[in-house]
């Protein structure tokens, strides 16, 4: 333990060190922080991230409110009580005082001006540029810490930290890994030539940089607000010069990863770069990938995934209260399914192909691809809502969110029969298989609400299983089939299928307007539904960690807050002004 | 003391084992009684049950169980919660967890007890039945709480109610029996494996017995008896005559003289000896307990537990233990917790998977846990529990358990363990060549300790109970 913090310690000290060596030796006259570092970095790079202000992220994880949560938790107490933290804490506080810096101020004195990294192919390195808001106090910092990394290394006989010179600038390190301080610059490289590049621009002024990369100035300039790190690849040359092969195909094996990604490999065969923006705000953090779009890219076997002129758009989302993951997305599923020869490969052909012969049958004979999912419209919905038990009985001892299906009728009229008669099919079949396994039977009926019908069926319990509390899991499902104008529910519940009409009556348009697909998850729903299943979450952690019934408890209840600290997750995938976005956001309680 | 097993005096062997110069009352013998009543204790329990004396602990045992028996464990939250899933394998887990929770010291409000779960253990593989084919975790629970209900009680009670139990008929291919054609499976069973045994019934008897269970049937997992299709007819069975029903089968079953010794037998073997078969003489005394209690198994348990031969060297370290004792035990001497999905899967691999026993005979028990793949598959099992990422030991790591419990060197810990895991002591050569091992390893102290128990397990005395 002992050693690993040392080494902790060491490593702080070696990026200080390297950074507050500049004064010990001679240094020419530059204007070196007068550039910025992208233009410090070779045109060549092709891939660049950012973290302009690693002060304020630190400020806004540590101000959170999920980590002063986490501070008041017993196991937070217990970590840092634990001997080799106080250890730890004793060699910050003897670094501190030979920096005559809290590490606070100099972590905001040293990275304050940004972190940025690049990748360079033709030296095949990895650059490292941090800049500091006080270059005195970024020299005479680093100075102690080579001197304290020197003395350790000295006093347990390794061999203290080498130091070399290029144009009157010292590097130190070996030759994987060098450093060079230059005014408020800390230069970090695994490849001696690339570091080379970098200080040969700081000393001898202008060069072509980065900056000076059509694709890379584009990608800068359209930088949405003040992403906390902010990176770009240029996708074009990885893909020119044969890496990325994986991009060329166009054919794959798996049709749930062709109907969520298929569309983003297509904009990845041809987009000239992507940018990849992280947001940290106490509310959310938001990652967000963005690549320019032209519809001509889009091939005719994926225009189901984008839609006219790739404006395909997912509806709002059906969302209630009790709602806990909601997927709204445009596909054309249809035509998916059809077009299968030029998607998938030929294993996946001869299966869907097995499969397609099995569905028709199932629907009476109607072909699957053509009549019934091309009944169906592009915009689909699958939401998971949390069921309520209170005033039903049976309740079952596993409580299960109940799930369903939405979409639009293309032929309202025509495809509510066929779908109806699938139904009751479907019912009769679960019936009979139900009965040879000695489950019990669904009872089908037909419900009017709010002047739509709703077709359902709902498991008959035993006599003695009617008022029981800890019923079989069946009693999770009434499966419902409901139709409001043109839009059909296929829902696991007949609650469920209420819930959706409702919705539909009163069109929830919070968001999802624009998005291509558009994915929801609601924390205070999912605590909720794990609440009613608390009992099952804890034998489970009973039996998995062999814990006692209150260590298990505690776990789960810690679990359990932790979720109550988030708002929710949402993802996106949009296609306007010319770019395909994809953003993942999770909203947290502040 | 007798020198072999033939010899044995009955009135000697049945009496109250009292402690002696020559075989004094101590931690060893104290962990003996638990690994046999149950599946072995942790060193803090040896100490407090080593203050009690033999008999007193037989009888507490016995008491404490039956006590235990009476709760119902429906309201046990584990397993309905485990019931929720409908997968008979996650029941293993649960009845598993239960083993290894059960205290020896329970409180008088505790559901579970080692000795009753040993028992439940047993009638288990007397009545036994697979999960594979039931395929309803319901049912096999149902019938678990059966078999723990009836564990110490009343034999008699306990097998007219398994003729009814619908995961047994079920299992044994009886959910339908006409009187046109009588199923004549559970009638065999119940003359042949679980009453009277081989050479104590004729094919007549079981042709006439299955024509008292005509119209018992299974129907929506509950037993029905179907009055339309039972036999009203007169049946000869084991020399009675009378129209039975499948009740009256049963209790003229039961009268048998061939019962008492039968199930006696089978007692010693599971407590005492796996081999030889115990010879007449020996088990006639228990036989004659056991109809005098009136097929009580409580008393039979106590007689046993409290007796000369239970601690003689008849006894002790002349089992071996089966996969469930291996790792159960281990956890249980070591204060240990795991994963118990993992170990119940583990203990298949070796043989032994609870709730899925691999035939209507039940698991044939002494040499044939052992072969050359199980013998590799228990030593894995070892070092598996010990160094699985979810075992502790007390909460703690086994170095903490070790300096706990007064380890200060590679000695001491060989001691230690060679009276907490081991029947039979090491011998010297053995003892050396470990001591050796544990001065040679390095790194750190847990996983020295893990590699060292490990190699114990190599050693054939691990094997014993």
């Amino acid at each position: 333990m002992y050693r690993r913090l040392m080494a902790m310690a060491l490593l702080c000290g070696l990026i200080i060190t390297a950074i507050g060596h500049t004064n010990a030796f001679a240094q020419p006259d530059l204007d070196a922080g007068e550039r910025s570092a992208v233009e410090l970095l070779p045109a060549s790079c092709l891939a660049v991230a950012q973290m302009p202000h690693p002060d304020r992220l630190l400020t806004t994880l540590t101000e959170h409110n999920v980590w002063k949560k986490i501070q008041e938790q017993p196991q937070y107490t217990e970590a840092i009580s634990n001997p080799g933290y106080m250890m730890f804490l004793g060699i910050r506080t003897h670094i501190e005082t030979q920096i005559g810096m809290k590490w606070r101020e100099a972590y905001d004195t040293i990275l304050g001006g940004g972190i940025t990294i690049a990748f360079e192919p033709e030296t095949e390195g990895i650059v490292a540029l941090v800049r500091a808001t006080d270059a005195a106090k970024l020299q005479s910092t680093a100075k102690t810490l080579i001197e304290l990394g020197r003395a350790d290394a000295r006093s347990k006989g390794n061999e203290p930290l080498p130091e070399d010179e290029y144009r009157e600038i010292t590097i130190y390190g070996k030759k994987d890994g060098r450093f060079a301080i230059v005014g408020p610059w800390l230069v970090m490289s695994n490849k001696d030539d690339l570091g080379k590049k970098v200080l040969d621009t700081l000393i001898d002024g202008s060069r072509a940089s980065i900056n000076d990369n059509e694709k890379f100035a584009a990608a800068h300039k359209s930088i949405n607000g003040e992403p906390t790190i902010w990176s770009w690849v240029d996708l074009a040359t990885i893909r020119d010069s044969g890496f990325a092969k994986g991009l060329d195909k166009n054919q794959t094996e798996n049709p749930i990863a062709e109907l969520l990604v298929g569309g983003v490999l297509t904009n990845l065969r041809q987009t000239p770069y992507v940018t990849a923006s992280f947001y940290v705000s106490g509310e959310a953090t938001r990652l967000e990938f963005a690549a320019p779009h032209d519809n001509e890219w889009v091939e005719e076997f994926r225009e189901y995934w984008f839609g006219p002129d790739s404006a395909g758009s997912a509806d709002p989302a059906l969302e209630t209260e009790s709602t806990i993951l909601s997927i709204s997305t445009y596909r054309k599923v249809s035509e998916m399914w059809l077009r299968a020869g030029d998607l998938f490969d030929e294993r996946m052909n001869d299966e869907l192909a097995k499969a397609d012969a099995n569905l028709t049958t199932f629907f009476a004979g109607k072909d699957f691809g053509e009549d019934v999912l091309g009944s169906f419209g592009p915009a689909m919905q699958v939401l998971v809502n949390r069921q309520s038990f209170d005033d039903v009985l049976p309740k079952p001892a596993l409580k299960l969110p109940s799930f369903a299906l939405a979409g639009h009728l293309e032929n309202a009229a025509e495809s509510q029969t066929e779908l109806r008669r699938t139904f009751q099919s479907m019912v009769g079949f679960l019936n009979v298989i139900g009965a040879m396994q000695g489950n019990p039977q669904l009872d089908q009926d037909i419900d009017i609400y709010k002047d739509n019908k709703i077709y359902t069926a709902s498991f008959v319990p035993e006599p003695d299983e009617k008022e029981s509390e800890r019923a079989r899991i069946q009693f999770n499902f009434s499966p419902s089939l409901a139709f409001a104008e043109n839009r059909f529910f296929i829902a696991s519940t007949k609650q469920m299928a209420k819930e959706l009409v409702d919705a539909a009556q009163n069109e929830q348009t919070t968001r999802g307007e624009t998005s291509n697909t558009a994915i929801k998850l609601n924390a205070e729903a999912l605590g909720e539904i794990l609440s009613d299943n608390r009992d099952q979450l804890v034998a489970q952690n009973m039996i998995k960690k062999g814990q006692t019934r209150e260590e298990s408890a505690a776990e789960i209840g810690l679990l359990l807050e932790v979720l109550s600290l988030f708002e929710g997750m949402t993802f996106d995938v949009k296609t306007t002004g010319g770019e395909l976005k994809l953003e993942l956001a999770i909203q947290t309680k502040n | 003391m007798p020198q072999d097993i033939a010899s044995i005096d009955p009135d000697w062997a049945w009496s109250p084992f009292v402690p002696s110069t020559e075989q004094p009352w101590n931690r060893r013998l104290a962990a003996h009684l638990c690994r046999r009543a149950g599946f072995g204790a942790s060193s803090q329990e040896l100490d407090a049950l080593v203050k009690r004396s033999p008999s007193e602990l037989a009888h507490s045992f016995v008491e404490n169980a039956k006590a235990a028996s009476q709760r119902d464990p429906e309201t046990d939250a584990l397993a309905s919660a485990m019931l929720a899933t409908g997968n008979s394998r996650n029941l293993a887990a649960w009845w598993l967890y239960r083993m290894l929770n059960s205290p020896w010291a329970g409180d008088q409000a505790s559901t579970t007890n080692p000795l009753l779960e040993k028992l439940t253990l047993f009638w288990h593989g007397h009545f036994a039945t697979g999960a594979e084919k039931v395929d309803d975790a319901e049912m096999m629970f149902t019938q678990n709480r059966l078999l723990r209900r009836h564990a110490l009680g009343d034999f008699g009670a306990m097998t007219q109610e398994i003729s009814r139990d619908p995961a047994m008929l079920i299992y044994l291919d009886s959910t339908t029996n006409r009187k046109a054609h009588p199923n004549e499976n559970y009638a065999r069973e119940i003359m042949e494996l679980f009453c009277l045994g081989e050479g104590n019934y004729t094919e007549r008897d079981i042709q006439e017995l299955a024509r008292c269970f005509t119209g018992w049937e299974v129907r929506r997992k509950k037993f029905r008896f179907n009055r339309y299709q039972h036999d009203t007819g007169a049946k000869t069975i084991l020399g009675e005559t009378g129209t039975f029903t499948g009740e009256e089968g049963v209790e003229i079953v039961l009268k048998q003289k061939a019962l008492p010794r039968f199930i006696a037998r089978k007692l010693v073997r599971f407590f005492i000896f796996d081999e030889p078969t115990a010879p007449e003489q020996l088990v006639e005394p228990l036989a004659k307990l056991l109809r005098r209690s009136e097929l009580q198994i409580g008393p039979v348990i106590e007689r046993i537990l409290a007796s000369n031969i239970f601690y003689s060297p008849f006894a002790v370290g002349r089992k071996v233990r089966s996969p469930v004792e291996l790792g159960i035990g281990l956890l249980r001497c070591l204060h240990g917790s795991s994963n118990l999905d993992q170990v119940a899967q583990h203990l298949d691999d070796i043989g032994q998977a609870v709730f899925y026993p691999p035939n209507v005979k039940g698991w044939d028990g002494g040499r044939t846990w052992i072969n050359t793949s199980t013998l590799l598959g228990r030593s894995n099992l070892v070092g598996e529990l010990l160094r699985n990422e979810a075992t502790r030991f007390g909460g703690q790591t086994l170095e903490t358990l070790a300096k706990k419990n007064g380890v200060s060197s590679p000695g001491k810990l060989i001691e230690w363990l060679d009276e907490l895991l081991l029947a039979v002591p090491l011998d010297d050569s053995a003892r050396k060549e470990l001591l050796a091992f544990a001065e040679q390893t390095t790194g750190n102290p847990s996983r020295r300790i893990a590699e060292l128990i490990q190699t114990l397990s190599t050693v054939p005395q691990f094997h014993l109970a």
